[in-house]
């Protein structure tokens, strides 16, 4: 964490008030600054300062035909793009009024569940970076990089893959790549029990995190915060379950809670959801039917779509993320919004939960809520 | 089939609106913009809690803006359009602050992105585009291609430098 600035705005003696400026830091506050104003060294009123990486997608997007928007849209979310990608994909589907091969979910499936398995390993360099213990961040990060590995042997790509698309995904899985995915997995689940060692079950994380910037679950509701956060307030809340999509509703798997609507109980959903992801990628592969993998589409590089709209949705790593695409009949979408977790979680919500923390704090707020800044600015 | 109940059960408090299923989970309603406050009151106390978003669509040929309230119900698991019309040469609307709280952010966005002002909104000012000097950018009629050139110059591969 930085301070850039500090300002004194009043008081004589022993309290007086500050106004900093954290951030913006790419890594620790990422893409977008905080402005708190403390009293000694709690935090009386924050708000957050977002702009720093607006990229005008949704202007973009209208200039763009239906294909070409895939390879654009996916960078919203820097370390998670597969579900963005994803989601657009969904939106299109529905207005064109296909339905995927049952080759094709099953795919989707097991590509999404690596993608929110690697953007929370991301995450968890970032959590351990915010209390001090780098060890297990330098072990995520590289275990992360086994999962980057067979992304590109499947796609080509290491971040941005672009695989999901319109109709279906691009390539069938590689020769041999299933087995080599079963093994990472096995090696994934072992490895997990010695995270728990070294930072799950860390006095340093409990104490630091146990009771810091609670919300009750009638409140995260009235505010839109979806995703582990919500779940960690104690309702087992979940798009994967509720709007279903790809091939989770023929795979059986739970939805770990919270039970306090804590930074922990946020951290621990968010380290039971990879446990739960390694068992949905075991069944995904073990009932791949084969089949096609994509659903004919009216032509490979462009095409009409009729006028309408449609919102899909997805459960990313984060929260809901959504799609909301209008046609008006030609080859271009007339207007693309982008609904991310990360507007409410990074803007409204954090700004409630910083107040009454203290300067220390911030970072463990900051990360265990998850934001992603890009999808803030867009 | 919750959906049809659901649109059946609108229609029947609303003679006014315009209700339909358009798949499975996703129902629309079309309102005029007087009838909207008191529809969405309704909607949110039959469980329609979490507002996705609100999404804004410009429609220069039609005159009109087009303001899309996401709703998701967590109990019925349908995802609700309400749909309504605000006229594009009088950009004004009211605030939904004090039935979904976070319809503040979705507002401030389409105040900066629109430029629509909602009466009651607490604190519309820019929040991305910091010192902005022109249309509204997600406007129809805002030529992004034409900005670029007039705020920052066209490249010169000659002389090397960027000509205003």
């Amino acid at each position: 964490m930085s301070i850039q600035e500090m300002r004194r705005i009043s008081g004589e003696g022993g309290r007086e008030t500050f106004e900093l400026i954290i951030g913006p830091v790419h890594m620790e506050t990422e893409n977008f600054s905080i402005i708190v104003t403390v009293e000694g060294d709690t935090v009386v009123e924050a708000k957050v300062n977002a702009g720093f990486l607006h990229r005008a997608f949704e202007k973009l997007a209208e200039n763009r035909t239906y294909i070409q928007n895939v390879p654009l849209l996916l960078r919203v979310c820097v370390p998670d793009p597969d579900h963005a990608e994803t989601a657009y994909s969904m939106a299109v589907e529905q207005l064109l009024d296909i339905e995927i091969p049952d080759r094709a979910k099953y795919i989707r499936t097991i590509v999404l569940e690596m993608a929110r398995i690697s953007a929370h390993l991301f995450w968890t360099f970032g959590m351990s970076a915010a209390v001090g213990l780098y060890t297990v961040g330098q072990w995520s990060v590289a275990d992360r990089e086994r999962f980057i590995e067979l992304f590109e042997e499947l796609t080509g790509a290491r971040i941005y893959h672009i695989y999901n698309f319109p109709g279906g995904v691009r390539y069938d899985l590689p020769m041999g790549w299933t087995d080599k995915l079963m093994k990472v997995v096995n090696y994934m689940e072992k490895r997990l029990k010695e995270y728990d060692k070294v930072f799950f079950e860390n006095d340093i994380l409990i104490t630091r995190s146990r009771g810091l910037a609670k919300i009750s679950t009638e409140e995260a509701i009235s505010l839109g915060v979806t995703g582990p956060n919500l779940r960690a307030t104690g309702v087992p809340y979940d798009f994967r379950k509720l709007d279903p999509y790809a091939a989770y509703p023929y795979i059986d798997f739970e939805i770990p809670t919270g039970k306090y609507g804590d930074a922990y109980d946020r951290i621990m959903v968010r380290r039971r959801e990879i446990e739960i992801s390694l068992n949905i990628i075991k069944q995904a592969i073990k009932e791949l039917p084969s089949g096609p993998i994509m659903a004919p589409i009216p032509h490979p590089l462009y095409y009409n779509v009729p006028p309408g709209d449609a919102y899909a949705r997805v459960e990313s790593s984060k929260g809901e993320f959504g799609f909301y695409v209008v046609s008006d009949g030609s080859d271009r979408p007339w207007r693309v919004h982008i609904r991310g977790p990360s507007f409410i979680h990074g803007v409204q919500l954090l700004e409630k939960l910083l107040k009454n923390v203290r300067i220390a704090d911030i970072p463990v707020v900051l990360k265990s809520l998850d934001n992603c800044p890009p999808d803030i600015d867009r | 089939m919750i959906e049809k109940e659901l649109v059946r059960k609108i229609v029947e408090v609303f003679p006014y609106v315009e209700a339909k299923v358009k798949r499975v989970r996703r129902v629309e309603v079309k309102v005029s913009r007087e009838k909207l406050p008191e529809v969405a009151k309704y909607l949110r106390s039959i469980g329609f809690k979490h507002l996705s978003a609100i999404s804004c669509v410009d429609w220069p040929q039609h005159g009109i803006f087009e303001l899309v309230y996401h709703l998701w119900s967590y109990e019925n698991r349908v995802h609700l359009m309400l749909k309504t019309t605000i006229p594009r040469n009088k950009p004004k609307y009211v605030t939904m602050i004090n039935i979904w709280p976070n319809a503040f952010v979705y507002e401030r966005d389409i105040w900066e992105f629109f430029g629509i002002e909602f009466e009651g909104h607490p604190d519309l000012r820019h929040f991305i585009l910091d010192d902005w000097d022109d249309i509204p950018p997600l406007r129809k009629d805002f030529n992004h291609l034409e900005y670029v050139k007039r705020k920052y110059g066209v490249y010169d591969p000659e002389k090397e430098y960027y000509l205003r």
